[in-house]
């Protein structure tokens, strides 16, 4: 069964009381996004987060790769304090390393950070383990 | 990740980057991943590690229910 592996990435922190400044690490899987022909240039770094439902981009990554975005249908996610936004459904192929998948992933114009969610990302591997104190995730496929 | 890159992702803060592929270095910053893309297009640049620099005065919990 292969395996890929990914070391958690930081993020700045600043603590709010001391004004100390640090990291915290996340796990974050590099991601490349295609559309028919079109793929993305960079890596992007994409959280894994297991309690997201679905996959939800920026919908600039995907006009990036001609996705039309407003196409899409269009639907509202709700997320941390019932914040409802709303985002565009599109049939994707995403590639993990050498791992590629068709998939799907809500698009949307208030979301920086892109998260994978259960649907279209975790239940595309036969396992993910996350081990928090060597930060690192393990994905087979 | 050296302490010079570590100063960068402060610096940094709600916005794009773009890391050289080994990480020790910013190749560039931008307000968006579209613009990330264009430019990474514009100058040939393939295998950048890109990403959104979450604020570092705030804890994060995504939630994504659709």
């Amino acid at each position: 069964m292969p395996r890929l592996s990914y070391i958690y990435f930081p993020d700045p922190y600043e603590n709010p009381v001391t004004k100390e400044r640090s990291v915290v690490y996340r796990p974050y899987i590099l991601v490349r996004l295609c559309n028919g022909h079109k793929i993305s240039r960079g890596l992007v770094n994409c959280l894994l987060d297991s309690g997201s439902d679905r996959n939800l981009f920026p919908a600039g990554w995907g006009e990036s790769v001609d996705i039309n975005i407003k196409k899409g249908k269009e639907l509202s996610i709700l997320g941390i304090g019932g914040i409802e936004i709303k985002a565009y459904r599109h049939k994707v192929k995403l590639y993990v390393s050498d791992y590629n998948f068709e998939s799907e992933v809500d698009f949307s114009y208030s979301q920086n950070k892109p998260l994978l969610g259960r649907d279209g990302f975790f239940n595309r591997f036969d396992e993910i383990i996350f081990n928090q104190n060597k930060k690192l995730v393990l994905l087979s496929y | 990740m050296s302490k010079d890159v570590l100063d960068l992702l402060f610096k940094y803060q709600n916005k794009w980057v773009a890391f050289k592929k080994d990480l020790s270095g910013i190749l560039f910053s931008a307000s968006s991943v579209k613009d990330i893309e264009v430019k990474l297009k514009k100058l040939r640049i393939k295998d950048a590690l890109v990403t959104f620099v979450n604020p570092a005065d705030k804890s994060f919990s995504p939630l994504c229910r659709g």
